[in-house]
This record gives C-alpha cells, sequence and structure tokens, in this order.
C-alpha cells in the first residue's frame, strides 16, 4: 500500500482543492517559498494522526484571502492509497472504495460552541454514513521529522525530543526502566546521609512553617515514575572522538560544534529509520527540509541513504520537502515533484508522468546525468532563461537590469506598476546549458517535440542563437537560413503557455551584441587583447572611435564580423570578454530586441 | 461432580481467572468486587455446551422462549473474544434491537472493558448491512455521482410523500411514488407498500398496479405496451431516486445484496474481515437479509443463528420461517438446543406448546402461584368487560400492573381497545409538539419532543443518527445535546401565545401566521448544527402540508392508558410479564387474525403470534374470548386453559 495522492481545501493557502500525487517509495517536493510544500506535509501529518499534529491545528491554518475577505471555515482532507495488499483489503475495509483502493478522509470544522476549537472528524470510502474504525488509524505509522532548527534542541532531554521518541519505539511499551529506576531511587533516598539530612530539613521546615494539620511530606528522587518519563528524561552526551567508553569522559551537547551536533542528529534519525525494517506496517515518514545546516556533502549523503532505505523497505513511503539544488539533482528526476501556488491551490507537477517523446529513454537518462546542482536550481525559481553558453549566461543578468530599468521607468511614466530592478529581485534564474541542446529541459515546461505529460507551471525562455552554416557566415544582411535544430521547433515551442524560444536575428550572440554596438564591444575588446600593440588593436581602436553606429549595413558587419572572430580567438575567450563587457555596460548599451523580449516575457511584463 | 461444572471451570478461568470451585462469591450470591454479577456458576449443562461449541463450524442454536439465549450468547462471544488472537479480524454479534445489543455488550464488556473498542462489532443486523455495505460501496448506484461523499439518505417508506414535497419528485404515472415501492426477494416482485401497518398491510405488487391502473394510463398518452415496458418505466425512476440519493431502509437491504452479488471482493474480505458472525433471533431475518449472511457465509464467515423459529412473526417484513429452516438444514448447520425455559411456570409452557404445535420437550422453571391457575380463559360480551375482569385479577393477585400486559394481534385493535384516536401519528408534528409540550407532564412532554424531532427532519432532511428523537448524525452534543435543543426550541414555541391560539383557524392560518416564528426560535437555536438552512430558506421549508390547508387546526391530544398497557404481539418479544392477557376479537368478521380460532387454525404466522404471546408471562396466561358454545369451550380447554369465574 502506497499513498497516491493527497487533496486538500480550506487549508493555509488551497482556497480551491490542490492534489498533490505521489509514487511508491521515495518523493522529493520542491518548489519557491511559499509555494505550500509544508502544507502538504502537515495536511497528511494531520490525516494519519501524527503524535504532534493533534496540536498543529490552529485557527490561522484555514485559509484566508489576502484581503482577509475570504476565509475557509472548514478544512476536508483526503488521502488516497493504493495497491492493498489482501491483509490490507481487510484491515482497512472501513476505508475502502467499491475497488478496493482506499481512501481517508479528515473533515476539520470549527466547534461553533466553543469558538478557536475545533473539531475533526475521519471517514472513509467513499460514503461518509458508513462505518469507520478509528483503531484503523492506528494501523498506519507516521513519523513526520520537522526542519532541522536546532539539533541540540532536539537531542536533549524533552516531550518532544527526538531520542525520546527512537527510545519509545525500542522500548515497544516494555517497562522495565521503571523498576530500575526506583530500585535506584530507593538505593539513593535510603543510603545517602546528606539527601537525607536536606530532606528532614526541609519537612521540618514545613511543620514548623504551617503546623502538622496542613502539612505536606517531601522526597529527594528523580521524579520519573513512568517509562514515557524516563526516556523523555535521558540526555545525548558525546565524546570527541571515536568510541568513548569511559562515562565520565562524555560532555553536555551544549559544548559540541553546531555541525556536530547536526551530524548527531541525523544519526539519531538514521537510527530511526533503521528500526522501521523490523514493521510491516505501512509507514509515512515525512521529512521536512533535511539540508537546513548540513553541507552539501552530507547532503548528498542524506540523501542517498534515505533513498536506500525507501529501496530495502516496500511498506515506507517516504516523502522529503527540500529548498536543496544539491539535494535535489541527486535524485532522479521521477522522485521530483514541483509544487507551485497558483490561482489559491497547489498546483503540483510531478516528473515521474514526464514523457520526453520519441528518445524518452535517452532523453530521461540525459536530464537524470545533467540535472546537477547548477541546472536544478531552475526548479526553484520564479522564471527561467536558459542560455547556450558561458558568454550569455554572463552577460544577460546585465543586460536584463537594463532593460528591466528601462521598462520600469517608462512603467512608471504611464502609471503601470513597476516590477524588480534585477532578474534576482524577480526570482528569475539564468541557467546555462552549455550548448544548444536544452530542449529536454525545456520539455520540462511545456510539451513539443512529442514531449508529454504534466508542465512546470514556471515561464521558461529559450535564448539561441541562429547559427548559420559557416559558409554564409561572412555574408551581411538579415537572417541567415538557420542551422540549429531549435529553430525548427519554435513555432511549436512558442505555442505552449510557459514556453518560449527566442532567436538572434543575425548570427550568434556576440555578433548580435555588436551589430547593436560595436564601439563599446571594440572598446571591451580592446581592453582584454593581449598584445599591447599591432593591426588589431588598430583596427578595434578604429572601430570604437567611429561614430556610435554606422549606418552603413556593409561596415557594421565588417565591423562586427572582426570584433567576433577575434573575440573567440584563443588568446581571449568569450567567458573573460563577457566578465568585462558585463561589468561596462551602461544605459547608452543597446540591448537587443530578442534579448528584450525574453527577460520582460520571462519576468511577467508581457 | 457432573461434568459441566468443569466447564464453567474452565470458562470461568477463562473470563475472570478464578475457577468458580474457587470463586468465594459463589454460595453467598453476592457480586463479585471485579465483576459483579458474572453469572458464569449459574450456566447450564445445555448453555455450556453451546458456549464450548467450536467456531469453526456453522451452529444453529434452537432456543426456546425464555431459554436465556441471549445471556448464552453475550457470555459465548466474550469467551471468544477473550481468546481471539487476531488483530485485523473479528467478532460480528447481530442483534435486532438496541436493547439485545446492550445487553450482549454489557456482557462482554464485564470482562473485557476494552475487548469492543477495535476489531468485533456488536450492533444490529441493519446498522451492519447498512454501515460495511450499503452506506460503503453501493455509491455505485448512484450513476455519474461525484460528489466527495456519496452517502445515501435513507427515507421511510410510511413518509406521505405530500408532507415532504421534495419526494413528489420521485413519482411516476400519476402518484406512484418511489420511496413506497420496494423489492421483496422471496418472491422477486417488486411491492408497493401504500401502508405497511403490521397485521393488515395494504401492499401491492406492481403488476396488480399495473392491471389495476392500466386503463387509466390508456386515456393518457404514455400508456405502456407491456407489464414489461411498465416496469422499466418505474424502475428508471427507482434508479433515479437512488442516483439522486435516497434509498428506503428497505433499499438499503436490497443495495446491500446488489453490491455482494455484483462484487464479489466485498463478500470475500467482510467475510475476512469478520470470519464469525452470530445472529441473536435470527427468525427475524428477512430473506433479504439471509441472502446477504448466505453471500459471508461462502465466502468463508462461519455463522451462528441463535433464536426460535415458533417465534417467526415477521412473514411482512419477509422473515420466512421455511426459508431459513431450509438454509440451516441445507448449509448443515450443528444443531444445538436450548430446551428450559427459566421465565414461565410448566403449565404456561405445556399450554404454549400445545398452541404453538411445538414437538420438542420444553421444561418450565418458574414456581406457580398459589391461589391461581397458571392458565386461564375469560369470556366477554364486551371487550372492555374482560379489562376489568383481568385488571381486577392482577390486583388480586397481588401483581404489578406494570408488569402486566394485554396483548393484541393488531395495531387497529390495540388502538380500539385503549380508546386511542384513529391518527396514531400526527400529520402536523410541530402542532402536536407544542400541544402536548404545554401540557407539562412526563409522558407528554417526552411524545412533544419526539415529534418535534420528527418534524425537523421531516423539513430539513438531515441523515438520522439513532433514538426516538431522530437525533441527526454528526450532531455535536449526541443524542442528549440533541434533545436538550428540543426543549430549549419547544420552551420558546410555547412561550409565544399565539402559536396556541388555534380558535377558528385552518392549518393554513396558522401556519401562515407563524412560520417566522417557528424559522426564527430553529434557527437561533440551532444555529451551531450545519444542516440548518438559512432563516429566509427556513421559512420557505415551513409549508402547510399538502391537501389540509382547507381544515381547520385539531387540537392533538395523546392517547390515554389503561392501567395494563395494551401492547402489540410484534412489540412484546422478547419481553417478560408476571401476567398477559391476550384478547380476541368478538367475532371473525372484521378481521380474521384478531380472531381467536384463527390463531389455531388460520396462518401458521397466526400460530406463531399466539405463540409469541403465550410465552411472555411468568405466572399467568389468559385468553379473553367471545362468549363460547361448549364445543369451542372444549377447543380452548382442550389446550389446558382452565375457565375464570
Amino acid at each position: 500500500m502506497y499513498i497516491s495522492s493527497v487533496s486538500f481545501k480550506g487549508y493555509k493557502n488551497s482556497k480551491k482543492l490542490s492534489t498533490i500525487s505521489f509514487v511508491k517509495g521515495l518523493n522529493i517536493l520542491l518548489g519557491e517559498n511559499g509555494c505550500g510544500k509544508t502544507a502538504v506535509i502537515n495536511a497528511l501529518r494531520l490525516a494519519l494522526r501524527e503524535q504532534e499534529s493533534i496540536i498543529a491545528f490552529s485557527a490561522d491554518d484555514l485559509y484566508c484571502s489576502l484581503d482577509k475577505k475570504c476565509r475557509a471555515d472548514n478544512v476536508e482532507i483526503d488521502v488516497n492509497f493504493s495497491d492493498l495488499d489482501e491483509d490490507e483489503k481487510v484491515i482497512f475495509y472501513s476505508w475502502c472504495d467499491a475497488d478496493f483502493n482506499a481512501l481517508l478522509h479528515l473533515d476539520i470544522t470549527q466547534n461553533k460552541s466553543r469558538l478557536g476549537t475545533f473539531r475533526r472528524r475521519y471517514w472513509g470510502g467513499r460514503m461518509k454514513a458508513g462505518i469507520f474504525e478509528d483503531e484503523t488509524l492506528d494501523r498506519v505509522e507516521c513519523i513526520y521529522l520537522p526542519p532541522l532548527r536546532d539539533a541540540e534542541v532536539k537531542l536533549s532531554n524533552g516531550k518532544r525530543s527526538r531520542l525520546a521518541y527512537v527510545l519509545k519505539r525500542q522500548f515497544k511499551g516494555d517497562n522495565s526502566l521503571v523498576d530500575k529506576v526506583r530500585d535506584f531511587n530507593n538505593e539513593l533516598t535510603q543510603n545517602d546521609g546528606r539527601l537525607k539530612e536536606t530532606k528532614k530539613n526541609i519537612n521540618e521546615r514545613i511543620t514548623a512553617a504551617i503546623g502538622r494539620e496542613m502539612a505536606q511530606s517531601i522526597n529527594l528522587q528523580f521524579s520519573e515514575t513512568s517509562s514515557d518519563k524516563i526516556m523523555e528524561n535521558i540526555r545525548m552526551v558525546f565524546f570527541p572522538g571515536y568510541g568513548g567508553a569511559d562515562a565520565y569522559a562524555f560532555r553536555d551537547l551544549a559544548t559540541n560544534s553546531l555541525g556536530y551536533n547536526n551530524l548527531l542528529y541525523i544519526a539519531t534519525v538514521f537510527s530511526e529509520l533503521e528500526m522501521l525494517k523490523e514493521t510491516d506496517r505501512f509507514t509515512a515518514v515525512l521529512i521536512e527540509e533535511p539540508e537546513a545546516h548540513l553541507h552539501p556533502q552530507l547532503q548528498i549523503r542524506f540523501i542517498k541513504y534515505i533513498q536506500s532505505v525507501s529501496e530495502s523497505l516496500p511498506s515506507a513511503q517516504i516523502i522529503v520537502t527540500t529548498h536543496s539544488p544539491v539535494l535535489a539533482s541527486s535524485v532522479d528526476i521521477d522522485k521530483l515533484i514541483h509544487l507551485k501556488n497558483i490561482d489559491d491551490s497547489i498546483r503540483a507537477t510531478s516528473l515521474n508522468g514526464k514523457k520526453f517523446g520519441v528518445n524518452d529513454d535517452k532523453d530521461r537518462l540525459y536530464l537524470n546525468r545533467w540535472m546537477d546542482a547548477t541546472k536544478s536550481t531552475m526548479l526553484f525559481s520564479r522564471g527561467i532563461i536558459l542560455v547556450e553558453g558561458i558568454a550569455e549566461a554572463i552577460v544577460v543578468p546585465r543586460l536584463a537590469e537594463l532593460v528591466l530599468e528601462s521598462y520600469n521607468r517608462s512603467a512608471e511614466a504611464s502609471g503601470k506598476a513597476p516590477i524588480g530592478d534585477s532578474l534576482e529581485d524577480m526570482g528569475v534564474s539564468v541557467i546555462n546549458i552549455n550548448g544548444i541542446n536544452f530542449k529536454i529541459f525545456m520539455k520540462l515546461f511545456g510539451n513539443f517535440d512529442g514531449s508529454k505529460g504534466d508542465c512546470i507551471p514556471v515561464r521558461c525562455a529559450g535564448i539561441t542563437d541562429r547559427d548559420p552554416l559557416k559558409a554564409n557566415f561572412s555574408e551581411s544582411g538579415k537572417a541567415m537560413p538557420s542551422t540549429n535544430p531549435m529553430c525548427a521547433l519554435e513555432r511549436e515551442i512558442n505555442s505552449q503557455p510557459y514556453t518560449r524560444l527566442f532567436v538572434s536575428p543575425h548570427k550568434t550572440f556576440e555578433y548580435d551584441l555588436a551589430v547593436e554596438n560595436p564601439s563599446v564591444m571594440a572598446e571591451t575588446l580592446e581592453s582584454v587583447w593581449p598584445s599591447a600593440e599591432g593591426k588589431v588593436k588598430e583596427e578595434l581602436k578604429a572601430i570604437s572611435s567611429r561614430h556610435a553606429k554606422d549606418k552603413d549595413v556593409e561596415n557594421l558587419h565588417k565591423d562586427a564580423m572582426f570584433i567576433y572572430e577575434h573575440l573567440t580567438s584563443p588568446s581571449v575567450g568569450k567567458g573573460l570578454f563577457a566578465s568585462v563587457l558585463a561589468k561596462g555596460t551602461d544605459k547608452t548599451f543597446v540591448v537587443p530586441d530578442y534579448i528584450r523580449d525574453a527577460v520582460l516575457w520571462v519576468c511577467g511584463a508581457k | 461432580m457432573t461434568d459441566y461444572s468443569e466447564k464453567r471451570d474452565i470458562l470461568a478461568q477463562e473470563l475472570c481467572g478464578a475457577g468458580v470451585s474457587s470463586c468465594p462469591y459463589r454460595k453467598e450470591d453476592v457480586d463479585c468486587e471485579k465483576f459483579g454479577k458474572c453469572r458464569i456458576w449459574q450456566k447450564t449443562a445445555e448453555q455450556l455446551e453451546y458456549i464450548f461449541s467450536p467456531v469453526s463450524s456453522d451452529v444453529f442454536l434452537k432456543a426456546c422462549a425464555g431459554s436465556g439465549k441471549t445471556e448464552a450468547l453475550g457470555m459465548k462471544a466474550a469467551y471468544e473474544i477473550s481468546r481471539w488472537n487476531s488483530n485485523d479480524s473479528g467478532i460480528a454479534v447481530l442483534t435486532f434491537t438496541n436493547a439485545a445489543t446492550d445487553t450482549v455488550r454489557e456482557r462482554i464488556v464485564r470482562f473485557y472493558p476494552n475487548a469492543l473498542s477495535g476489531k468485533h462489532f456488536i450492533g444490529t443486523v441493519s446498522s451492519f448491512i447498512q454501515g460495511f455495505i450499503t452506506q460503503k460501496f453501493a455509491y455505485v448506484f448512484r450513476k455519474d455521482c461525484e460528489d466527495r461523499d456519496r452517502s445515501f439518505t435513507i427515507v421511510d417508506s410510511d413518509v406521505n410523500a405530500y408532507n415532504s414535497q421534495w419526494l413528489t419528485n420521485y413519482h411516476i404515472f400519476g402518484n406512484i411514488f418511489m420511496h413506497k415501492l420496494n423489492m421483496r426477494l422471496s418472491s422477486n416482485e417488486w411491492i408497493y407498500n401504500e401502508n405497511k401497518n403490521w397485521g393488515n398491510n395494504r401492499e401491492t405488487t406492481l403488476k396488480n398496479i399495473y392491471e389495476n391502473i392500466s386503463h387509466d394510463l390508456a386515456e393518457k398518452e404514455y400508456q405502456p405496451k407491456s407489464y414489461e415496458a411498465f416496469e422499466e418505466n418505474v424502475l428508471n425512476r427507482k434508479d433515479k431516486f437512488w442516483t439522486d440519493g435516497f434509498a428506503t431502509y428497505e433499499d438499503m437491504e436490497y443495495l446491500a445484496y446488489k453490491c455482494l452479488s455484483e462484487k464479489s471482493e466485498i463478500a470475500k474480505y467482510l467475510a475476512l474481515k469478520f470470519p464469525i458472525i452470530m445472529v441473536d433471533e435470527f427468525q427475524d431475518l428477512s430473506v433479504t437479509e439471509l441472502e446477504i449472511l448466505g453471500y459471508l457465509n461462502r465466502a468463508g464467515s462461519k455463522i451462528h443463528f441463535i433464536g426460535d423459529l415458533n417465534q417467526a412473526i415477521y412473514s411482512f417484513k419477509d422473515a420466512l420461517p421455511e426459508r431459513l429452516a431450509k438454509y440451516v438444514e441445507d448449509n448443515n448447520f450443528v444443531r444445538m438446543e436450548l430446551n428450559t425455559n427459566f421465565r414461565s411456570t410448566q403449565k404456561i409452557v405445556d399450554v404454549s406448546r400445545k398452541i404453538g404445535e411445538i414437538k420438542e420437550n420444553i421444561t418450565g422453571t418458574e414456581r406457580s402461584l398459589r391461589n391461581c391457575a397458571d392458565v386461564i380463559y375469560i369470556e366477554y360480551s364486551k371487550e372492555n368487560e374482560a379489562v376489568e375482569k383481568f385488571t381486577e385479577l392482577v390486583h388480586e393477585l397481588n401483581l404489578k400492573s406494570e408488569n402486566c400486559v394485554i396483548a393484541v394481534r393488531t395495531n387497529s385493535h390495540k388502538d380500539m381497545l385503549s380508546g386511542a384516536p384513529k391518527s396514531k401519528t400526527p400529520s402536523h408534528e410541530v402542532i402536536a409538539a407544542v400541544n402536548l409540550w404545554c401540557k407539562r407532564n412526563m409522558e407528554n412532554m417526552k411524545t412533544a419532543i419526539m415529534y418535534m424531532g420528527k418534524q425537523l427532519q421531516k423539513w430539513i432532511k438531515y441523515h438520522v443518527q439513532s433514538g426516538d428523537c431522530y437525533c441527526p448524525k454528526n450532531f455535536e452534543g449526541g443524542n442528549i445535546g440533541w434533545e436538550l435543543k428540543l426543549r430549549d426550541i419547544l420552551n420558546e414555541l410555547c412561550a409565544r401565545t399565539e402559536l396556541l391560539d388555534f380558535e377558528g383557524k385552518n392549518y393554513k392560518d396558522w401556519y401562515g401566521s407563524n412560520r417566522s416564528t417557528i424559522a426564527e426560535i430553529v434557527c437561533k437555536n440551532l444555529s451551531d448544527f450545519s444542516e440548518i438552512p438559512p432563516f429566509e430558506e427556513f421559512k420557505k421549508i415551513i409549508r402547510t402540508p399538502n391537501g389540509t390547508s382547507k381544515k381547520s387546526v385539531e387540537i392533538y391530544s395523546a392517547p390515554k392508558k389503561s392501567e395494563i398497557e395494551v401492547m402489540s404481539i410484534h412489540s412484546i418479544k422478547g419481553k417478560t410479564y408476571d401476567a398477559l392477557m391476550h384478547v380476541s376479537y368478538p367475532s371473525a368478521q372484521n378481521s380474521k387474525i384478531n380472531y381467536w380460532e384463527n390463531w389455531l387454525n388460520g396462518d401458521k404466522e397466526e400460530r406463531r403470534c399466539a405463540y409469541v404471546a403465550a410465552t411472555r408471562p411468568k405466572y399467568l396466561l389468559c385468553w379473553a374470548v367471545p362468549e363460547l358454545d361448549d364445543e369451542k369451550r372444549k377447543v380452548i380447554e382442550e389446550l389446558g386453559f382452565e375457565k375464570y369465574t
């Protein structure tokens, strides 16, 4: 059995019904802040009656619109389970529909006779009037690991200490600790003279103060009398090194480094998960942001371990939320679920269901291979600009600033609302694909070239070059016939709501920039040209000293060609040139239309 | 010591850990500190034999009247639960009344306070069928319904469609209403219940209706060409009734039957969930219920039938003892018997055996009263004479009149004898409720609360949870909270004098002038209840029931009660009285089944009814009959009745 989906309504940011589908085993929920990752986890905790979820609901969790005009007064959560085995169909009979898939519902309603409190009603299947056996909820385990904010707190003693959870799981209702503590208490209170003396003194003071009639008496001992209490009070201490054995050498966690405490916490969590291997009961493990405070290598280690746990435990389903591109890039894309809040509900896109077209298997492999930490930032962005190389990756963000600045200036003038000043402000990432083959990445956002399935509802623009044949390269004039295979897909890509292709009008990125800005480009190239003198330098000087823009197309072509050929020479390199160019551009720099269009579209201004 | 005392020891050890012989409370007849009246050591050999019967086979425990079968069943269930070691499956104990459910539950909880929180089910047959089958899976018959909650709302076949306007949406060919049409599985016929009064139910088959109305239909355009076409038309309408989420109690069972027959997985997993199903009073199972249990039985559930086919008196509900006997026979149920009657004297037992034509020997253990014969008959010239004589006799014998009863066959006879108005239930519940409430005596106020509840259900049409007061399902305060709300509403309604002013008013006037007041008071008091419509909408719901608007308002008064209560046989089933008088009509003219000779010669069911009545009293069984000639006297005296003078 596994959770095939959860839906909810009236909860957190979901006014309308939000539905999130899951796969067996591991699921990674990702998306920008506020997209509803935590809402999904908490909805599951509430429905599965996870221990601490009892206190985890308040009026603030009801949906409320930004203007506070619209409030939900009840919450509906539905959890679907699929693939029940024969035993589960009996155990969860009262959750089943006619096809023996299980459905668990939780309705939370305001208790009108006692404001501020809520009623929870669980029911199963498709009909509320049928019998629901409350005890069946105990047949599903739910382990919740909150985001790690302070490892020390989570490891020290107390009711909500992770350590106490692990111990309780390990002891499974065995009460032998109680006897041991009692023996120890007796031993202590009967044999220690100073304890006895102190106790006697206090008791005498009580009697002296209020008399025998009203008096109480006290004893001095460790007060834990129940198994749970004892376990909640066991503390973790550490020894700085491998294999410490002497109990006196161990130190309090407060003296340990934050990083090491995190490691100890993770180890504790792992030992808890390890215990799952002994249970055949369906277990939902919900982990929020495991990456907090973990350096990248540890993040990878963590997620790989989780993945191996999910593979070795058929009865466990693990749902992880993350902000970490490192983490997202370390697992198979099939496990990823992208969340975004649209129109008062959560839109979930499961990459598992994506079909990439004719070469589905190959493309999937390609994506898994190339979806590194840098590229997976696209899964956390509000908009994406895919570029072909290092030069664009460096220059485009600077050009975007120029575009946005001028947009905002005219927006202000015409009374429209301004938008952000930079791509960072807008949450847009520029991602360098290192080649023209960004088709596969783009298919995550739109369906073209035979791809099918859900698309991530985030705007994704591709900036690409026309790349005419070398033979035609030196020709001047208008658009050249392109050799770039992406261009053939342009129309199809542009018919999708979340994908657009923006193609350079002439030849290639730098060439097109040079056509618009010959002087700036020539100056920049001159400043990085390795030799102090020579023909090239002279020619560049000549170009930059010509008037801002030569109206003569032939000359312009010749100059642009000259700049392009020389900046690609091994002695300069596109990267270096681009870095210097990015710094040197100012308001006068003319941004080519196709780049301006790309920026404005991704930022939602077009 | 006999060997069953050993069994009692085993039972005690299993249940309380003491062992009967070592139990200190045994001899003194005092309650045990831990378990109170455990009743273990009172178990007889035949009861113990059942308690130790294997659960791996189907069992038919034939239990005569007064044999303590529910007690034995409760103990059996407790014993099995104590030995139960599956976490996933459980025992289902099904009864026909909440009272019987409580008895069984009490038995089990005494020994296992937590036993019933989980996998086991103790409840009525209908709650089992609805809760685990119909209200789980029958949504498949609600075509195209995409609602999150696809439960059925249950509609009583008794409801007058004109009082609940929305029901008139579900009719066809004039006034054939879908909530009055039910499947009778024994004959596989659709039966139309115009009025399902016990005993003299006016019901017709759909075929009959067709034959009767085809004339009328001929004049209209939509005359169906054949019965089949007619039936198809009607059933399409019934489908629509279901699709929209309505079903009668009978439908609920029929739909459960259809679920099981169409989806074999349901029976498979339900049988795995409840490998043992025990049914108390199994003679009351309708053919549909028997078929449903049959599915589970074939899927692997072992079934224990406990009851007495001689007491089967629900043939009008399609509970047919022959079918049950055949089922038990065909499926080789292990037979066991409880033949000791702990309720009645031997004399009463003997006479009732003759009435019921029962071959088996039954022992009566109650001792006779010293100054009176156990079984008598009274001849009367008027029925009231018999009631007076019987009441006097009860006084003479120093019996408490509340422990005695006057039994009759039909409700109409009951109304006649107790002087109740013709319409037992008012059609204007709200008027009856305020009327009774301001009388300010317990009995009337109780009835008033019930009518108020019924009225609200009629108006708002919520799902009913349980109880007499129509408490809604999911009502926050539960039954008690609901009754308190009804109390508040009635108090406020009665504080408005205009509601009690009926002088010269017809129903239209009354509803017209009081509609807002009622809506306002109800809305205010039930503001917490989520299904209550807003005031404006609610006001529109409060309408004068069709066909009554021109009539002048009748003041409703509760039926008067005679000192000894008059009850129908169906409502005293399973109960015990000190003395009982079974009253016959003066003649067979008006109603066959109310006349004593037909109790002996008529339909077998009539014999069984007479048997049920005869087995209720401990000390005194009395028949009240019109004046007899010698021949008839001989018949009655041959049964063992002595003439009372």
